[in-house]
């Protein structure tokens, strides 16, 4: 090799760039190789020792890397690298946070934007402390800005009802003036504004746990976890033998900050799956599912809860349904359940994405909201129990989550535990059997009131029709109630026994 | 006519909907036995894992069967086509080796181990495709990601200075 560069330092006294573009054509080198051999050329034109130094330096390369080192390196692009594999159809893992996993890329972009305001706000010409939707519509488009302040505006400007979240938030700071000028709906977002946001975002997550970014470990669209190190580690440049799977630049994270947000929420819900990470339901995302399925069988009663009907829900038509006496516990576990979980209302309100965290829901949230939740599969573990019942009724959130806690309890015996579960299902049948009666009552008073007009009729018979369906699922319950006393005094008197022939033993023993 | 392989009573052989589609799927060609099986990427990319590091320890056999079983499952993963390329080639199944390189090409042209590496061993047959396939490898793989983008840099620029001192070779006489 010295040889090789001796040669090549003698060489040096000509034009050495065109030695190398001639040896590069004549090779059918592409451009780019051909200028790397210019950069060793213009190393070696300096000092020959550092020449030679070169030329050791590519004998030594050559020999960390030994040839046909055996590595697994996947395609760049995700769909390609899965082609010919299984998709799995589970849910991507999520923490047990309910929060959005976008909230993860406007937190960045808030950070991006409040270490660059003052830069972001003079890209306009003046500097007047704020940028308008527009500004960042600009920066987002801007080929001049660097990319992570492209990808910070554009996540902010592609969710107009989170912009409008933060627009409105109010800032931290001892100016009362100032509090109230950063919470005006103008379109335009002021550093107390992203400030406040970032406080509350971190309060969120705080409060709920930091959502996870599915993304973050799904190289396979659509929802395909790849194990994190095998693609993401890379192989070490020394070359040591045997590497692993070489890297993937860029295949672990790609920030989805182009995506559009289904809709942002005041407490930053929507969208999450509510899977946690070991892939069983948050409790009360179960929860929130139950309270959705009874808010859209019972919309019209929470809806004029109130007084009057306007198809909008808020807060006060859940107080109003909890204050009735005449409404059925499933009523009112529902609107406890919003009332308890606030994060989950905001979630509900803007499901569909339409208008701003006004604290309102319409029946279109509602629908946005059924479907989002149908995409989770539910858990099967509550339903084992109640399914010994023979109706294949599942027991309602609140009673997965009091079954998991009962399951939970290392206080409690086997026995306990067993009689502990078939408790919370048999509260549960009670729950359903008022439920019912309470529909048969409504439909018996609804009939009373018909008169003998041709739609009075086709009424009456509905409801005729509809309280037989009633009638049948009462007797199914009452039946459902008394096989679960009867498996409970079976079991209470079969513990009992085993109890006495354990003593009887240890006695004879 | 009685059955060859019988079953209990009550245990009728049952193959679910779905795993029948599969496996029309899969003998239309329309799908590979890695779906078929159910086997995700990342299962694959699990193995594909322990193959390097069987092949890193020598065990070049085992590394084989590994990677024989992945490309089997799988025809359309290049990068299992490139790494089996990989353990033929130190296993001496040379011709193999590119067949493997050439496969996995087919499918993923920026593949940066299939190109070194077939480029490495068209050179050794004296074949011109070996500096394109190098020259590639290096353009895919820019930054060294891979032992095969870093030998193909060294090779390149080892095969540069050659090529310096062979037309310097040339220039003198002329001169003289």
């Amino acid at each position: 090799m010295l040889e090789v560069l001796k040669g090549v330092a003698n060489l040096l006294g000509g034009p050495m760039s065109s030695v190398v573009d001639l040896a590069g054509n004549a090779l059918g080198l592409p451009p780019v190789v051909t200028n790397a051999v210019k950069t060793v050329g213009g190393v070696m034109t300096g000092n020959v020792m550092m020449a030679a130094s070169g030329a050791i330096g590519v004998a030594e390369e050559l020999s960390k890397h030994p040839p046909a080192k055996t590595e697994y390196r996947a395609q760049q692009d995700a769909s390609r690298a899965c082609d010919g594999y299984a998709r799995r159809s589970a849910p991507p893992s999520s923490p047990g946070s309910p929060l959005d996993p976008k909230l993860l890329d406007h937190e960045v972009a808030l950070k991006t934007v409040e270490a660059n305001f003052s830069y972001l706000d003079m890209l306009d010409g003046k500097k007047d402390g704020s940028l308008s939707k527009a500004d960042l519509q600009r920066v987002a488009a801007d080929r001049d800005v660097s990319p992570s302040l492209r990808d910070a505006a554009r996540v902010l400007v592609s969710d107009s009802a989170r912009f409008e979240q933060w627009e409105t938030t109010p800032g931290l700071t001892g100016n009362p003036f100032a509090v109230i000028a950063s919470m005006r709906d103008d379109d335009r977002i002021t550093l107390l504004n992203v400030k406040g946001a970032l406080a509350g975002l971190s309060a969120d997550f705080a409060k709920y746990g930091r959502p996870e970014k599915p993304e973050a470990s799904r190289p396979c669209p659509p929802s395909e976890p790849p194990p994190k190190g095998v693609d993401g580690a890379p192989s070490t440049p020394g070359g040591t033998s045997g590497t692993g799977c070489s890297p993937r630049p860029g295949g672990g994270a790609p920030s989805s900050g182009g995506t559009s947000s289904s809709g942002g929420t005041s407490g930053g819900t929507s969208g999450g799956t509510g899977a946690s990470k070991d892939g069983a339901l948050d409790p009360d995302f179960e929860g929130y599912r139950d309270a959705l399925k009874v808010l859209s069988g019972n919309w019209d009663t929470f809806d004029t809860a109130v007084g009057r009907k306007d198809d909008k829900l808020t807060m006060a038509n859940f107080h109003a349904i909890l204050a009735d006496k005449a409404a059925s516990p499933t009523l009112k576990r529902c609107a406890q359940f919003f009332v308890d979980h606030s994060a989950y209302f905001n979630r509900l309100e803007m499901a569909a994405g339409i208008g701003g965290p006004d604290g309102t829901a319409s029946r279109k949230d509602l629908t946005a909201a059924l479907q989002s939740v149908a995409a989770v599969p539910e858990p099967e573990s509550s339903t084992s129990s109640s399914s010994s019942s023979g109706s294949g009724s599942k027991a309602s959130g609140g009673s997965s989550s009091k079954v998991r806690d009962i399951l939970d309890n290392p206080n409690m015996s086997i026995e306990e535990k067993i009689q502990a579960i078939l408790m919370v299902i048999t509260e549960d049948t009670d729950d359903e059997l008022l439920s019912v009666m309470n529909d048969m009552a409504s439909a018996r008073d609804e009939r009373a009131k018909l008169g003998t007009g041709q739609k009075d009729k086709e009424r009456a018979a509905k409801l005729d029709t509809s309280m037989q369906e009633l009638e049948l699922r009462l007797q199914k319950l009452m039946e459902k109630r008394k096989a679960m006393f009867d498996l409970m005094s079976n079991m209470s008197s079969k513990f009992n026994e085993m109890a006495k022939t354990a003593i009887s033993n240890l006695r004879s023993a | 006519m009685n059955r060859i392989i019988k079953h209990a009573e009550g245990m009728e052989p049952r193959m679910d909907v779905g795993t029948a589609r599969k496996l029309k799927a899969f003998a239309r060609g329309e799908s590979t036995w890695a779906e078929v099986e159910g086997m995700t990427f990342e299962e694959a990319k699990a193995i594909a894992q322990v193959g390097c590091e069987l092949a890193a320890a020598g065990r070049l056999d085992e590394a084989r069967i590994l990677f024989e079983g992945l490309v089997e499952g799988n025809p359309r993963d290049s990068a299992a086509r490139a790494a089996l390329g990989t353990v033929y080639q130190k296993l001496g199944r040379l011709d193999e080796a590119v067949a493997e390189y050439s496969a996995a090409l087919a499918r993923d042209s920026a593949n940066p181990v299939a190109l070194a590496n077939r480029g490495e061993l068209y050179l050794r047959k004296g074949e011109r495709q070996g500096f394109t396939d190098l020259a590639n490898a290096v353009e895919v793989d820019p930054h060294g990601e891979t032992a095969a983008g870093r030998r193909a840099r060294a090779l390149v620029k080892a095969i540069a200075l050659v090529a310096v001192e062979q037309l310097r070779g040339d220039a003198t006489p002329s001169s003289a």
